[in-house]
């Protein structure tokens, strides 16, 4: 049984984290984090940083 | 209006939902993170970070360390803390869950960026022995902890996520452990309370036993840097000891650095093989909800490997550790706003036991070890 | 009662100084344990730089300060003045300027000052004594004696009640003055070594004025002191309101009307009550420009009006000068020109607080206040209350409240000093807790406890002054292991082209003493007894993360050698080379002169990293020494410079060039700076001195060209006329003939194979000539006898001590003569350059340095870099790298060759580092370098000791790299 903490009046639980829907998140979450680190060691190379 | 995921899909991004739908949580993660922690390019003072400090300043120094250090208060702390007093009190409006969310983009995110921290050659110069016998305390603490979490027939995400932040001594094990093995909320900080009331216990009591067995200082320094590992906690111990105890478990701390993923990997690695072998056993529920081996883990591992080549220098490793900061700041709060405090106190005590029960094996296995080398004069740094 | 008090004490000290017994009764001028912790940080006791009106820049401290206290049976006893709280300013505070100050953690504004000179006659002291010379506890400190010509003169300090001095000063009644100085304009390139040796009587220190009558090397007497005494300073707690007023009309404030109507000498301000009809206050006010005259005693009264009974101080601005650069921006907003068309700026102080030298803290009378002047400009640096009462604190009674201070929320005790657990004589717990409740931590840092309850608490400058005594101790004594603070890793390698004349990195690991590099105390042939030690030093060391390795730049790795002062020919004076003692033969200086050349002056600039660029620096010779110009002020609008002669080392020679023009006390000018400067042999005389340039018309120091020494102990010989004895085992010394009234002696060396013979007749050694030892080189060489150049040099020279004995001629013979001669390569291993230092005021051996010419590159294939090569063949030193990985190096020693074993280091990278900078051994050249970054590395050992790491935002590193020249 889902608490009123987590899931909202259309029983979205922002905690639950499954199928296609985590897929897509850690994907976010991976692109991001590449970009991230990317970004800092090619600001670092360039001086910018 | 209960339209599935998989039905408003339109490309990896509709996870991201609409802005009006995700702003409202994402807004409450972003004020309580701004209020927890001393953020880079924030310039807000009124932080709870600060209040700690200040109180630090009130109380004095425990064993010449701040109070608050001792009790763990870190950048994951802070904001969680914030979050499970706000989501208990007020409750959490059903506008904020969208966008809190986010967590599960968050989690990824801060692990992967988490790489650049661990770097191999900054324990180099402990020397090969002592770095052998970190990693051979580590890997048998993490396999105790789960052979005794099964005796105990705990939930295997509660044991195993206590066995990962046990064995690396680091409270941060159990946020990086949780996407990994699909853990509740309740057993992370259910088993985040066991590690942490275990290293308090065992930060005031260790320099008792180094005393006892007149220890020499750099013997207790790895006794406390591996035997408690949290840091606030274990430089409590060795500076309860010594201050040149104290010196030295700030050296050899890069050891337990350096070597932490490879004892939260283990972990996650054997209960994701556990998982393969037996996915319809009913007692199985760690790491089961992957499908196949996570894509964020092997980007994570390649970072790290490649971080090992001196990819990320200082100062893009700092700059990469201030996002880390922000993005476990904002995960955090989620995790606080997500948590009845009765999910916390349903995982039970058995995680206390747990802790106490494979920490003290581990302090006796290390003083042993310890003993043994001064006796046999074997210079373990 | 108090009155009665501090004048029977007064009395005593008077008493006792007449007598000649040491007066060491009041804490005042004194400093506290050596060994008293130092807490850098205490969230109450603030630390910031703030500006002023015109832009200026303002560092303003406060500290806490325990001293003479003792412990005995459960009690801990501070004497009165015992526990000092200190307000400082680096720079200074006048009116007119709106300086900035701090008063108990609230910021204030001076508003005004009584400043007056005090002047004390006929001061006599006795060396290493500190003299109390007032009622109010200045002392003046005999620190130091040397001789030249065997002539003596003498560095002295004069030291605040506080503690604080800003620098020493050397005097001499026995040489000519400043004023004697020839022109010597004509004079160019190198020119032989000067007779005239100067030392001025009397040190001119702007609003100071120190006059020696007579002195020998153990006691002194002053004829008179004169020093800057604020009698009275006026703080203003808020910001002043502006209020801006059109001429021969009034604007409120508050419920009062202020007019001001036009006059030619300015505005005639008038204040009323609200009607208009009560007129509280009236008079002419004249506007403030900036001109530094205008605090003048008599002249200032004319720039302010302050309402008697009210809360108010009226100046009056000139627009629009004192909106601009200020911290304190009123609520301005621009308005075209038309309106701003005969608009005055009133500017009000308010919540104003007159405190007196001397007398109670207004809040609380158990605190009496000090003013302290800066020496230089009379105006007010620091502010101190101390404890009116001695008092203690036991089991029952464990704390004292520190002044009660002014606060917005509600007045209460600035910080109290708690003894929570005193057991018999030793004080367990202490610590001293803030305004806003924090604490430190237990200031006892041990079990072991402490005798006294003495402290530092702060980041006050004064700090620097009064660990003179101690600091040595405190830094070389690593309490908690050898101290590394990990480096602030950057994007770029700080690439140094060649670090001569250039100081290492402020936060290197000092490794102390350290078995394998030489200290000890050596006796020359008169008796005198001076400390000879060698060290290393790594400077400008980077790593060059783009190609893995560690880079030590030329110059950037060298070998120092120095004794207490410097190495004497003539006396049988040692020094250390390379582990063993070395003889000192002879030597050859010149004197580097230059004329009509510009000194610029330089700052912290353009990128304030910790290495600077001097790139104003004026060049003496070559690698000899260097020109800095690094500090100007102005006094009564003269500008007044201050250049600095760096050595080699990266070291200031001791004596800064304080240099201004036109001043003249009987003309009436508050100041006044000798408009030229000479000490010992080293002189300037400026052409003209600007506010960001210097002209100098001539200049000239001593330069080393090269010494000659040997490592076997010379050998005194007595020959009879005709009598020969061996040199060494190639040559033959004789005696031809001797003429004692005339003291000179006829003496032959020969080779023994009798390929070379020589003669030279040595001398004379007369009065006339003595007075000219034992530093001039002219009689120096009359007296010595060189001889054979190559492998077998041997020399033999008069012994002046007892020049002839029983009928006989008596000589010191030196044999194996080694040279080193300035940029050439070491004789003993070629990779390294000589370079000898010189004595600035004496053209002796001052230090001898070794350097390398080229690059040392470390990386993973060359771990190891080993040091100069000693006498047996073996490195006196080596550089081992442990662990580095192209980025940070993890850990490093440093191992040296010491009677056949290998000492090593500690890790010296401890903590991360990005460089191997270092300081090994102590010597004044490694002295000299702590002594300058005294208070971050004091902190440093303090963050190290609870194994803190500093923000690097906060405090230190960004302190370090505006701090460290």
């Amino acid at each position: 049984m889902q608490h009123s903490h987590t899931t909202d009046e259309d029983g979205f639980n922002f905690m639950d984290n499954t199928g296609q829907e985590e897929h897509d998140r850690d994907m976010v979450g991976i692109i991001l984090a590449v970009a991230f680190i990317v970004l800092a060691v090619l600001f670092q190379r360039t001086g910018l940083l | 209006m209960n339209t599935s995921y998989e039905e408003r899909r339109r490309s990896f991004l509709s996870c991201l939902y609409s802005t009006q739908e995700a702003l409202p949580g994402l807004l409450a993660m972003f004020f309580i993170a701004l209020f927890s922690n001393n953020l880079a390019g924030s310039p807000n003072p009124l932080t709870l970070e600060n209040l700690f400090a200040w109180l630090d300043g009130v109380v004095g120094p425990v064993n010449h360390q701040p109070l608050f250090q001792i009790l763990n208060s870190n950048f994951v702390w802070n904001p969680f803390l914030m979050g499970l007093i706000i989501g208990n009190v007020f409750g959490v409006p059903d506008c904020w869950k969208r966008g809190l969310s986010y967590i599960h983009i968050l989690m990824p995110l801060g692990i992967i960026m988490l790489a650049p921290h661990f770097v191999f050659s900054h324990a180099e110069k402990a020397g090969l022995p002592l770095i052998l016998l970190a990693f051979a305390v580590m890997i048998i603490t993490a396999t105790l902890t789960l052979v005794l979490g099964r005796l105990l027939s705990m939930d295997d995400r509660h044991y195993s996520t206590i066995a990962g932040a046990l064995s690396t001594g680091d409270p941060h094990v159990v946020a990086i452990l949780m996407p990994m093995l699909k853990s509740r909320g309740g057993q992370v900080i259910n088993a985040l309370g066991c590690i942490l009331l275990f290293g308090l216990v065992a930060s005031f009591l260790l320099p008792l036993l180094g005393h006892a067995l007149n220890m020499d200082d750099e013997a207790f320094a790895v006794l406390s840097v591996f035997g408690i590992g949290n840091t606030g906690q274990m430089f409590n111990a060795a500076f309860g000891y010594s201050y040149e105890a104290g010196h030295w478990a700030h050296y050899v701390e890069a050891v337990r650095n350096a070597l932490m993923p490879a004892g939260f990997l283990f972990v996650f690695l054997v209960m994701f093989i556990r998982a393969r072998i037996r996915p319809h056993d009913e007692h199985v529920h760690a790491t089961l909800a992957h499908k196949r081996f996570p894509l964020f883990v092997a980007v994570f591992i390649i970072v790290w490997i490649a971080v090992q080549f001196h990819v990320v220098k200082e100062p893009a490793h700092l700059a990469v550790f201030e996002l880390v900061k922000w993005d476990f700041s904002l995960a955090a709060a989620a995790l606080g706003l997500s948590l009845p405090l009765r999910e916390i106190a349903q995982w039970g005590l058995k995680g206390v036991v747990l802790t106490f029960a494979s920490g003290i094996f581990r302090i006796a296995l290390l003083t042993l070890c310890l003993l043994a080398a001064a006796h046999f004069k074997f210079p373990l740094i | 009662m108090n009155k009665l008090l501090v004048s029977g004490v007064a009395a005593a000290i008077l008493c006792l100084l007449v007598s000649g017994a040491p007066a060491a009764e009041s804490p005042h001028g004194l400093a506290p344990a050596g060994d008293m912790p130092f807490i850098p940080e205490l969230g109450g006791l603030r630390h910031k730089a703030f500006k002023n009106q015109y832009g200026q820049r303002r560092d303003l401290s406060e500290a806490v300060l325990v001293r003479k206290s003792s412990v005995k049976a459960g009690k801990a006893t501070v004497p009165a003045g015992g526990l000092c709280y200190i307000s400082e300013t680096e720079q200074d505070a006048a009116p007119f300027r709106r300086d900035p100050f701090l008063l108990l953690g609230e910021h204030a504004y001076l508003v005004d000052s009584k400043v007056s000179v005090r002047t004390v006659r006929d001061v006599s002291l006795k060396k290493g004594e500190k003299v109390t010379v007032d009622d109010s506890g200045y002392r003046l400190w005999f620190d130091y004696a040397t001789d030249h010509y065997d002539l003596p003169y003498i560095q002295m300090a004069l030291i605040a009640p506080s503690g604080h001095w800003p620098m020493e000063f050397s005097v001499s009644s026995k040489f000519p003055a400043i004023k004697d100085l020839p022109d010597r304009s004509h004079m160019e390139g190198d020119v032989e070594q000067l007779d005239e040796f100067f030392l001025d009587p009397v040190f001119e220190y702007g609003a100071s004025r120190f006059e020696v009558k007579d002195h020998d090397f153990t006691k002194a007497h002053f004829a008179a002191l004169s020093y800057p005494v604020i009698e009275e300073a006026t703080f203003s707690l808020a910001r002043p309101v502006v209020l801006d007023l059109r001429q021969e009309e009034y604007r409120l404030y508050g419920t009062k009307r202020i007019y001001a109507f036009r006059e030619n000498e300015g505005f005639r301000v008038r204040v009323t009550d609200f009607s208009g009809n009560t007129v509280l206050a009236e008079k002419l006010v004249r506007p403030i420009t900036s001109q530094g005259s205008k605090d003048a005693e008599d002249e200032k009264d004319a720039y302010s009006l302050t309402v008697p009974g009210e809360d108010m101080r009226i100046e009056i601005a000139v627009q629009p000068e004192y909106l601009r650069h200020s911290d304190f921006v009123p609520w301005s907003t621009a308005v075209p020109h038309d309106w701003e068309d005969g608009v005055l700026s009133l500017v009000i102080y308010r919540d104003l607080v007159t405190v007196k030298n001397g007398e109670p803290w207004p809040l609380d009378a158990r605190y009496t206040v000090g003013l302290e002047a800066n020496l230089l400009t009379g105006k007010l640096q620091r502010l101190t209350l101390e404890n009116a009462a001695p008092f203690t604190l036991d089991a029952e009674n464990d704390s004292f409240d520190g002044p009660v201070k002014y606060s917005d929320v509600w007045n209460r005790p600035a910080f109290r000093l708690v003894a929570d657990d005193i057991k018999g004589d030793r004080a367990l717990s202490y610590y001293v807790r803030d305004a806003f409740f924090q604490r430190t931590d237990n200031l006892a840092f041990t079990d072991k406890g402490r005798k006294d309850i003495d402290c530092f608490i702060g980041r006050t400058p004064t700090f620097i002054s009064i660990l003179e005594d101690s600091f040595l101790t405190r830094l070389a004594t690593p309490k908690f292991g050898t101290e590394v603070q990990g480096s602030h890793f950057t994007s770029f390698p700080s690439v140094m082209p060649n670090m001569a004349f250039h100081a290492p990195d402020p936060t290197a690991p000092f490794g102390g003493l350290m078995r394998g590099f030489g200290r000890e105390q050596v006796t020359n042939r008169r008796g005198e007894k001076l400390t000879s030690s060698e060290g290393l030093v790594i400077r400008g060391s980077y790593v060059d993360w783009k190609n893995d390795r560690i880079v030590i730049p030329p110059a950037g790795l060298f070998y120092t050698s120095r004794n207490a002062r410097n190495v004497r020919a003539l006396n049988g004076e040692t020094f250390y080379m390379l582990g063993r003692r070395a003889y000192i033969a002879t030597f050859k200086s010149t004197t580097f002169t230059r004329r009509n050349f510009d000194i610029d002056f330089w700052r912290v600039q353009p990128d304030a990293s910790l290495h600077p660029v001097y790139w104003q620096d004026q060049p003496l010779g070559v690698n000899n020494k260097v020109l800095r110009f690094t500090e100007k002020h102005l006094l009564d609008d003269r500008p007044m410079a201050q250049i600095n002669v760096v050595k080699y080392s990266g070291n200031n020679f001791g004596a800064p060039f304080e240099l201004a023009q036109g001043l003249s006390r009987e003309q009436g000018d508050r100041y006044y700076l000798h408009d030229r400067f000479a000490e010992g042999a080293t002189w300037i005389e400026p052409e003209f001195v600007g506010e960001d340039y210097v002209r100098v018309k001539s200049f000239g120091t001593p330069a080393i060209q090269s010494v000659e020494y040997t490592y076997d102990k010379p050998v005194r010989v007595l020959l009879a006329p005709g009598e020969e004895k061996a040199l060494g085992k190639n040559h033959t010394l004789k005696l031809i003939a001797f003429d004692e009234n005339a003291g000179t002696s006829e003496v032959e060396i020969r080779r023994n194979d009798g390929s070379l013979v020589e003669h030279k007749v040595l001398g004379p050694l007369t009065a006339e000539t003595r007075a000219f030892l034992p530093q001039h080189q002219r009689v120096v060489n009359s007296l010595q006898f060189p001889f054979d150049e190559g492998r077998n040099r041997v020399l033999a020279e008069v012994d002046v001590k007892t020049p002839f004995e029983k009928g006989k001629a008596a000589f010191y013979t030196y044999v194996n003569l080694k040279k080193l001669e300035s940029d050439t390569p070491f004789e003993g291993d070629p990779r390294f350059m000589v370079r000898p230092d010189v004595c600035g005021h004496c053209y002796q051996l001052n230090e001898v340095l070794l350097d390398n010419p080229e690059p040392i590159i470390l990386d993973k294939d060359h771990p190891r870099f080993d040091g100069p090569r000693m006498a047996d063949g073996k490195p006196q030193f080596s550089i081992v790298i442990d662990s580095f990985d192209g980025e940070m190096i993890h850990a490093w020693h440093i191992e040296t060759n010491y009677r056949k074993r290998v000492f090593k280091s500690a890790n010296l990278a401890f903590q991360p580092r990005n460089n191997i900078d270092v300081l090994m051994g102590v010597n004044g050249t490694i002295e000299g370098f702590l002594r300058a970054s005294l208070m971050e590395r004091s902190a440093l050992q303090e963050y190290w000791r609870t194994g803190t790491h500093p923000h690097p935002e906060r405090g230190l590193d960004a302190r370090l790299s505006r701090k460290f020249q």
